[in-house]
């Protein structure tokens, strides 16, 4: 069944995109003398002459001769297998959107999740608001904000990274009206919300004002250690509860245990080192948050080892970025960079010395800088979509019944939510998910267009533009095969995430 | 209510922590202005093939990067004319008989490719083989005519003058720095056959499997190898030659891995990093001697392309400092806008290679079966009335108000499309052709012209009772059909009922050939400047044709700028001839040359974008910071 599918809209994908354009009109504006030649040969290399219903069947010849080993794509108009062509889009599109998705997956689930069960607080207002906002905001425009006001004004602004005192009062009262709609509760205690984030804020960045931060960060060991311990009490919180004892002895135990590693992990983060020593230094974290647990616990061990596990993964990465804000006055003022750090477009630095390239810290900041406005267009596009699919799925949820028995039962909110709330709501998120991650090779194709990304989305552009019919199919087939095995992969995930369905034997 | 507080003051402290993005002072690492030696350049389409010889349509893009990679005898300037490269060689006549026509070229002594080898007339003969048909068919490389087989060398340059009129193969001098081409008449544009050179040694070395660079003994091996199989006509040989030539140069990436074989230039630049899609790294050629020398203070190390499709990003990314030069063909007085906003580039308008023209149907195109019988048909007195009285009332110099002077806001209608605007010979040719018809007075005072001559077939012809139904046909995109509405809006003031007919795809469709449209607007490019420029438009069996003009007096001045090697006063005379009766005709007009913008980065110099060839790079040595 899925093979007819795939035969059918690949025929006619083929038929309509060779019928739909004509290449020979490119001709009819120029003046080169032997144009005859060059439209005849035209004609020869891709076959015109033949009618588009049977050159897709040498066209199909190829894929299926794939079962005896002799697969083709065919070649594109530029002589390139097409193959390769994928094969070198692929990883591009992928870097692109995956972190964005995630990002979107993890955020959009995590607020909708709070608005539901804070639902018509103003949290919830202002969220809805957003969300349809970003919703309805083309890709482009945003990209084009984010151009302007997170590189070129921002990198205008490093030259003298000093934050003026009207800009820290607006910023820290636009911070404490956020952190106050999300912790809510009675007017007084909103407003003293307001008042305690706000004062942090305007600390936090007179400091980082005074003190240059953008042109010279860092961590340091007490901001690894305030991140990892904030990284341990909502590991602790969604686990155990802040009010276990031994929870809280895990976790806090790994974050502390975590900061006290700081110093002699950098002798794993020399200049020279690689993907391998980031895995070995989450290892290393790894083991010691899952021992604590281990020896903290005597029953109902999973739950302790648990927390040591995500406890130490969390509070690891702050560690890793320290590493990564150490290196970059240097990335910053290397030729290459020339003092504008935040790019505008591109994949990576084409400038970069071999010697930069190749220390791990330099070249991982050259790919994060380049990533960061993508991925923040991406993300706010995509977050609303589950902002609003998990708020909506959560909040039937927690109308069940069985949401009622067990609250009457005497279980703890938390429990309840987390345990028996969410775990359901995610159940029709799953389908949603399982399509979303199949359509990331689909390529996002304004979004790499406006940031200069060749990656899938851009292949297909290109194809359909210069007519290039086995390009188009390869991008096609690719996306058509994917998108007919998600659908399947999720139904058969359906049965396995949820007991009342069951595959008949 | 311990727990609200709890999950409270946990919300809370999440929150800050988001803000505390940690806290420790470092030293202030001081702001450097390092002198700048790299230039980032930017292509709106792909870069696709090392070789711009062989893939279709493209080349313009593949040309940059060529330019800056490859030298040969000519380059053109800012200001479109040819210039010789004598550093690179020279070529003169040696002989001129109707039927013998020689020339010879030379190669300067002393220059190198970028792996050491000597660069001869030996390196000149690929050319021979990728331009003369008949030397493909010879060697059993193939017809290139044939419309089933792909000949060994997937030329681009076949069926043109050079292998129409090439005799036998060129000769070599004994000391092999010269060649002598012989050709079966004289050619006026000899200037522009002149063969490339390629670094023929290292297409040798490739197909023997050979991955690095070699000795200078087995380069000059390999080099005295290719000589032969080009003189004995060496098939199998030849072959494999012509399949590395045709897609071994298509490559999807350049790294430290690629073939460095590959990668020999004479120019200026060698190719150091490529992604196909992304960006092309060139970095500085140690032994190019081959063109004029590079600038000597602060000159150019790197220069990277990168390759941008979207012209929002680009311009943001010229803000930015992503790329250095932003170079655009098609421009929109928005463009000019937002670039002219920028507080860090220089902005540059030019009038570019290609032009706009509008022309007026009088017979049925060739090939084409349903014949034409619009108003315009014919030469008959009514018919060449109708015709001057719709191109009088052609709002040219408002077309260029709106479309041309929010870019550059100097320009003026074009008024001849034999010669390039604003040289010496456009403004005789100009001054005496009759076209001066259609900028006399005001545009009012000419429609009113065109009125009077509509009422003395159409006594009733008024612009509330428009008499002649005219079919007007062009691209169906923003800029075309804005000038379409200028068109009818004018015209009906001269009794004329313009029907506009947007088409999708103008060629595609035959919009351009259809009897039923009396009036086309479309654009022509130009890739190179030649005598014969512009002379297929007009002949009567010229290959870009379409509306059935016919004049043999034209023809006979066609035929001789485009088969006499005349001198600049007699081709000028010709074209001015030519233009007169294209004039007294009224088949056309040309409306006006796009204009193209470029803006760079203000520390840069000697920025100066040429019309036609290389555009942007064809001045490389001359840039510096």
């Amino acid at each position: 069944m899925m093979l007819v599918i795939v035969f059918g809209a690949s025929f006619l994908a083929y038929n309509l995109e060779a019928y739909s354009s004509d290449p020979l009109s490119i001709f009819g504006e120029s003046t080169e003398k032997n144009k005859d030649y060059l439209m005849a040969k035209m004609i020869r290399d891709l076959q015109l002459d033949v009618p588009p219903p049977i050159r897709y069947f040498s066209w199909l010849r190829g894929i299926v001769s794939g079962l005896w080993g002799h697969f083709d794509m065919g070649m594109t108009r530029g002589n390139i297998h097409v193959t390769s062509m994928l094969a070198q889009a692929i990883p591009v599109t992928i870097r692109l959107v995956i972190t964005s998705t995630f990002l979107a997956i993890i955020l959009g689930i995590a607020v909708g999740m709070i608005t539901a069960i804070r639902q018509y607080s103003r949290f919830d207002y202002v969220m809805t608001f957003i969300s349809f906002l970003l919703f309805s905001l083309p890709i482009f425009w945003v990209a084009v904000l984010l151009k302007e006001f997170m590189a070129i004004q921002f990198n205008d602004f490093l030259v003298d990274p000093i934050i003026s005192p009207s800009v820290i009062v607006i910023a820290a009262l636009i911070f404490g009206f956020v952190i106050a709609g999300f912790v809510g509760g009675k007017r007084i205690q909103f407003f003293s919300v307001l008042a305690g984030a706000a004062s942090f804020a305007a600390v936090i960045l007179t400091f980082v004002s005074a003190t240059k931060w953008f042109i010279d960060p860092s961590l340091g060991i007490f901001g690894v250690t305030f991140l990892a311990l904030v990284s341990a009490a909502i590991v602790i919180q969604l686990i155990s509860g802040l009010d276990s004892k031994k929870g809280r002895f895990t976790g806090f135990g790994t974050a502390i245990a975590v900061a006290v590693l700081y110093y002699p992990l950098q002798a794993l983060m020399s200049a020279n080192a690689s993907l391998l020593n980031v895995f070995a230094i989450f290892v290393i974290t790894i083991a010691v948050g899952l021992i604590i647990g281990y020896f903290v616990s005597s029953i109902d061990r999973r739950v302790y080892l648990r927390i040591g596990f995500f406890t130490a993964l969390l509070s690891t990465v702050p560690v890793i970025i320290d590493r990564f804000m150490r290196e970059f006055p240097q990335y910053m003022n290397s030729d290459a960079v020339g003092g504008r750090p935040v790019p505008t477009l591109g994949q990576r630095n084409d400038l970069l010395t071999p010697e930069q390239i190749g220390n791990f810290w330099i070249s991982g900041l050259d790919t994060s800088v380049h990533l960061v406005l993508p991925t923040i267009a991406l993300t706010l596009i995509s977050f609303a979509g589950y902002v609003r699919f998990s708020r909506g799925s959560l909040l039937e949820v927690l109308n069940m019944d069985y949401i009622r028995t067990a609250r009457a039962k005497g279980l703890s909110e938390r429990t309840v939510i987390v345990r028996h709330g969410m775990r359901n709501a995610m159940l029709p998120l799953t389908t949603i998910l399982v399509n979303d991650f199949a359509g990331l090779l689909g390529g996002a194709i304004i979004t790499e267009g406006v940031f200069a990304w060749k990656g899938m989305g851009q292949l297909f552009n290109d194809a359909l533009r210069s007519y290039d019919l086995n390009l188009f199919m390869g991008v096609f087939i690719l996306g058509a095969s994917l998108t007919v095995t998600a659908n399947f992969v999720s139904d058969l995930l359906y049965g396995v995430v949820d007991p009342r369905i069951r595959i008949r034997k | 209510m311990r727990k609200k507080m709890a999950i409270r003051a946990f919300a809370a402290s999440a929150a800050i922590a988001l803000v505390a993005a940690g806290l420790s002072v470092g030293a202030i690492a001081p702001a450097q202005a390092a002198a700048k030696s790299t230039v980032t350049l930017l292509s709106s389409a792909d870069i696709t093939s090392l070789n711009s010889g062989t893939s279709d349509g493209n080349t313009s893009y593949n040309a940059i990067s060529g330019s800056l990679t490859g030298m040969g005898f000519s380059y053109y300037n800012s200001d479109a004319k040819l210039i010789m490269n004598t550093k690179f060689g020279t070529m003169k006549i040696v002989k001129q008989a109707p039927k013998d026509f020689q020339i010879e070229y030379t190669v300067t002594k002393g220059q190198v490719w970028s792996d050491g080898t000597p660069i001869d007339a030996v390196d000149l003969l690929l050319s021979h083989i990728v331009a003369a048909d008949k030397y493909s068919k010879a060697a059993g490389l193939g017809d290139p005519a044939n419309a089933d087989a792909k000949p060994a060398f997937d030329s681009v340059g076949y069926g043109g003058t050079y292998g129409s009129h090439v005799v036998g193969l060129p000769t070599l001098s004994a000391d092999k720095m010269k060649l002598t081409v012989k050709f079966d008449q004289p050619l006026p544009d000899w200037e522009l056959l002149a063969p490339g050179p390629t670094p023929v040694h290292a297409l040798e070395l490739i197909i023997d499997g050979k991955k690095s660079l070699q000795s200078a003994a087995a380069n000059k091996a390999a080099k005295a190898a290719f000589l032969k199989d080009f003189t004995t006509k060496n098939t199998a040989r030849l072959k494999k030659i012509g399949a590395l030539w045709s897609t071994g140069y298509d490559v999807t990436k350049v790294d430290s891995t690629t073939n460095p074989l590959l990668l020999i230039s004479n120019g200026g630049f060698i190719v150091s990093k490529f992604t196909l899609g992304d960006s092309m790294t060139l970095v500085r050629n140690p032994k190019y001697t081959s063109g004029p020398a590079m600038a000597t203070k602060n000159p150019i190390k790197t220069v990277v392309i990168k390759i941008i499709k979207d012209n929002t990003a680009s311009v943001q990314a010229l803000r930015n400092g992503d790329i250095d030069i932003y170079y655009n063909t098609l421009p929109t007085g928005n463009d000019k806008i937002s670039l002219s906003a920028l507080p860090n580039v220089t902005v540059l308008t030019k009038t570019g290679g290609n032009y706009s023209h509008l022309d007026l149907r009088v017979d049925t195109a060739f090939g084409e079966t349903d014949s034409y019988t619009g108003p315009f048909a014919g030469n008959g007195a009514k018919a060449k009335d109708l015709r001057h009285a719709f191109l009088l009332a052609l709002p040219r110099e408002q077309m260029v108000s709106v479309i041309v002077a929010p870019v550059k806001s100097d320009a003026t209608p074009l008024d001849s499309a034999l010669t390039f605007q604003g040289t010496p010979e456009y403004n005789a040719i100009t001054k005496a052709s009759g076209v001066s018809e259609y900028s006399k007075g005001t545009q009012a005072d000419r429609t009113a012209k065109a009125l009077a001559l509509v009422k003395k077939y159409y006594p009733n012809a008024s612009e509330d009772a428009p008499a002649v139904k005219v079919n007007f046909a062009h691209a169906n995109t923003t800029t075309r059909n804005n000038l379409a509405k200028l068109v009818a809006a004018e015209a009906k003031k001269a009794g004329f009922d313009v029907i506009d007919k947007p088409y999708a795809d103008l060629f595609g469709e035959k919009g351009n050939t259809s009897a039923e449209n009396d009036v086309t607007m479309y654009g022509f490019g130009l890739n190179s400047l030649s005598q014969s420029n512009g002379t297929e438009i007009f002949k009567s069996d010229g290959g870009n044709n379409v509306w059935g003009w016919n004049d043999s007096a034209l023809d006979i001045l066609a035929k001789s700028l485009q088969g006499d090697i005349l001198s600049a006063k007699d081709a000028t005379a010709k074209r001015l001839a030519m233009d007169k009766i294209v004039n007294s005709n009224y088949w056309g007009l040309p409306l006006y040359a796009n204009p193209t913008i470029t803006a760079y980065n203000k520390a840069l110099k000697n920025i100066k974008p040429a019309p036609v060839g290389a555009n942007i790079t064809w001045n490389f040595f001359e840039w510096s910071y």
